[in-house]
């Protein structure tokens, strides 16, 4: 796998540092030119010092040598004049560049840049491709009932249908937020999957002569380079989820935000989660004693170990907390809505223990089990994404029965699973198979009151297959 | 002739030509399929994010293939044999429900539909939902919006469009992706392997350039 550096060679003043940077005169005028070079790398990385480049032309001549446009990295340095922080940019975009695996024909989006009218030019206009998510089928979990996607996407181009996730290409503007919000890992957007986001972090990083920050900012918007941070682009700030903050902390970054875009005509209008995550990761990183750290940008505790791989995938967000707890050793707490990981309570005066909400679990954090004719429902702190399924699902929700708190809580992490609700299961009396829970039998006995009571000691006695018998 | 004529001509001939190549091999067919790669070529097919399986398809086209092998290919993958078909290539095996009846059904609805388009499928002819059969539609569809764009008659070559987008949304949009996975799964032969590659991607970006064009169309 070969990831070539391109150049724009018309600015004598590009402070590019990359030995191996192959210049290309006039690419920012001619993107063209790239196919007069000879050269057919795997993957590239396209350094423009124009805001004004033709990106339709530039995918076009990336194509025309072989390489995929959604995986090629292209920065704008017009605003830049910080040549190490530029060093630090370029060796993360090529990192990135080569982590990018490939990309499905569902992956590329067109996209028309004004109406399509004949009027003012007689030629078709070429359209740009933007990188869109698609979901894998197969490890979708909205067969169980999920529709974590479909609660976050703020298009609503997700929909839940009898099992199934459809998705509306045309409706989708790519934010990314249903990529770390799904529970599974189903959605990928190929531009910005976490070992791209991982390659980039720690080539940034260890590319860096002293220590730098690392900036999540938004790919539409335009945020001027600063001195001391190394940017990474994502699709839009707010699909950023707080472990992913946490995790370039771990990696040694000096500082870490993401950048609310401030566009007020943006549709996806995310600002205030961006803000919130910044404000979790702030709290914990106060807790752990880095706020100074993370507010100034200075210097912090290079003695911190990072929790190995797949940092950058959203369900390892409980690694990541408790390596940061190993790192500092110190325990915290931090209460938030949109925290990623939460902590369900049960109602066990309420709960009738049917199990629904194990069944929807995306990630098992919920899990029935029956034994020795008790019938429980525990609950692993570590597996549960706070995706609130589980409430939405639960027949007894208007009494209370279960309820979840965005709660980063490390000293439930540690704990493990643990039983929230048991109970004895009735059987039936004539061949002993489990008919259901006690509790759910009290309830229904509750709700058919005293003049079904013969229907009730029926079902209390009989299973279905023996209700017909004498 | 403006380069609208020409784009619709050029998706003419690559409707055609996967079509052709999603047919039995004869050495007759692959010749002509040698010899269309290079007029297609001129178009500025790398615009479009499938030119790179396009480019990948033609290597395999360039490469020698026996055609005995091909043959033998085509009948493992798409004929019927006793441990049933890795990847039937009509669209009725993955549309229809599994009932009596429903499948001719689904057929006359779909012939209709090429009724409605001033088309009828001959006897001798490939299924109407076969994959090359499809594909033939659009291709004159897209014949019929070129030489509407030649003729100046903007009006039909939009109206065309815009049956091109719904034809490929209803149908090729639908069950393609389904197909070609069936097809890498069964392990293909590299010519079988870039052809439901091409067919793939092709039809996921018509599905999507069409309707991205009709939608912001407003003089076409």
């Amino acid at each position: 796998m070969s990831t070539t550096v391109f150049v724009c060679g018309d600015s004598p003043e590009l402070p590019i540092t990359t030995p191996d940077a192959v210049v290309v005169e006039g690419l920012c005028r001619d993107p063209g030119l790239l196919r007069d070079r000879g050269t057919h790398p795997d993957r590239a990385v396209v350094v423009l010092h124009s805001e004004s480049f033709d990106l339709s032309a530039l995918q076009k001549a990336l194509r025309s040598i072989g390489i995929d446009p959604l995986g090629a990295q292209v920065l704008d340095v017009s605003s830049d004049d910080d040549p190490s922080a530029l060093s630090c940019q370029v060796e993360g975009l090529k990192q990135r560049a080569s982590a990018f695996a490939t990309s499905a024909p569902e992956h590329a989006k067109p996209v028309f840049s004004g109406a399509v009218t004949r009027r003012g030019f007689l030629r078709p206009p070429t359209p740009t491709y933007v990188a869109v998510p698609r979901v894998d089928d197969s490890t979708c979990a909205a067969g169980d009932g999920c529709r974590a996607c479909v609660d976050v996407c703020p298009q609503d181009a997700y929909q839940w249908s009898a099992g199934r996730i459809v998705y509306d290409k045309d409706a989708c503007v790519p934010c990314g937020r249903c990529v770390t919000s799904c529970p599974t890992g189903a959605i990928e957007n190929p531009a910005a999957t976490p070992a791209m986001i991982d390659a980039q972090v720690r080539a940034a990083i260890n590319a860096a002569e002293k220590p730098i920050g690392i900036r999540f900012v938004c790919s539409r918007g335009s945020v001027d380079a600063k001195s001391g941070w190394a940017d990474i682009s994502v699709p839009c700030t707010s699909m950023i989820p707080a472990s992913w903050l946490l995790a370039c902390r771990l990696l040694g970054a000096s500082c870490v935000k993401a950048v609310p875009c401030g566009d007020s005509g943006c549709p996806i209008d995310g600002d205030s989660i961006v803000t919130e995550a910044n404000d979790i990761v702030l709290e914990i990183l106060a807790q752990t004693g880095f706020e100074a750290a993370m507010v100034a940008g200075e210097p912090a505790n290079d003695e911190v170990e990072h929790a190995g791989t797949n940092m950058f995938d959203q369900r390892n967000a409980a690694d990541i907390v408790l390596a940061l707890v190993a790192s500092t050793g110190t325990n915290f707490t931090v209460e938030s809505e949109m925290a990623q990981l939460g902590i369900v309570s049960i109602d066990d005066t309420t709960c009738t223990l049917c199990g629904q909400c194990a069944k929807i679990c995306p990630t098992n954090a919920l899990r029935e089990s029956y034994e020795d004719e008790i019938i429980s429902i525990s609950f692993d702190a570590k597996a549960c994404v706070n995706c609130r399924q589980c409430v939405a699902e639960c027949p007894e929700i208007r009494r209370g029965a279960i309820s979840v708190r965005g709660l980063i809580d490390t000293r439930r992490l540690a704990a493990g699973r643990l039983a929230l609700n048991e109970g004895t299961v009735a059987s039936c009396e004539i061949c002993g198979n489990a008919i259901a829970p006690a509790t759910m039998m009290n309830r229904i006995g509750d709700l058919l009151g005293e003049e079904f009571q013969d229907t009730m000691k029926m079902l209390e006695t009989r299973c279905l297959d023996c209700r017909g018998r004498g | 002739m403006t380069e609208w004529a020409d784009e619709a001509r050029a998706r003419q001939g690559l409707y055609r030509f996967i079509g052709a190549a999603l047919l039995p091999p004869v050495r007759g067919r692959l010749d002509l399929l040698s010899s269309a790669f290079g007029i297609l070529d001129e178009y500025d097919l790398d615009k479009f994010p499938y030119f790179i399986a396009w480019r990948n398809f033609v290597a395999v086209l360039d490469s020698d293939v026996l055609l005995e092998d091909l043959g033998i290919e085509y009948v493992r993958l798409f004929g019927v044999g006793f441990r049933g078909t890795p990847a039937m290539p009509a669209e009725s095996n993955y549309r229809a429900p599994n009932r009596d009846g429903a499948v001719a059904s689904f057929i006359a609805s779909l012939q209709a539909e090429y009724r409605s388009m001033g088309l009828t499928s001959l006897a001798s002819a490939e299924a109407p939902d076969h994959i090359a059969t499809e594909l033939e539609v659009m291709s004159y569809l897209c014949g019929v919006e070129a030489d509407a764009r030649e003729s100046g008659q903007e009006t039909l070559a939009k109206d065309t469009l815009e049956v091109e987008s719904r034809f490929v949304r209803r149908h090729l949009g639908v069950w393609i992706p389904m197909f070609a996975s069936r097809v890498l799964a069964a392990n293909p032969a590299p010519f079988y392997d870039r052809a439901s590659e091409l067919v793939h991607a092709f039809v996921i970006h018509e599905d999507d350039y069409l309707a991205a064009v009709v939608a912001g169309s407003s003089e076409l």
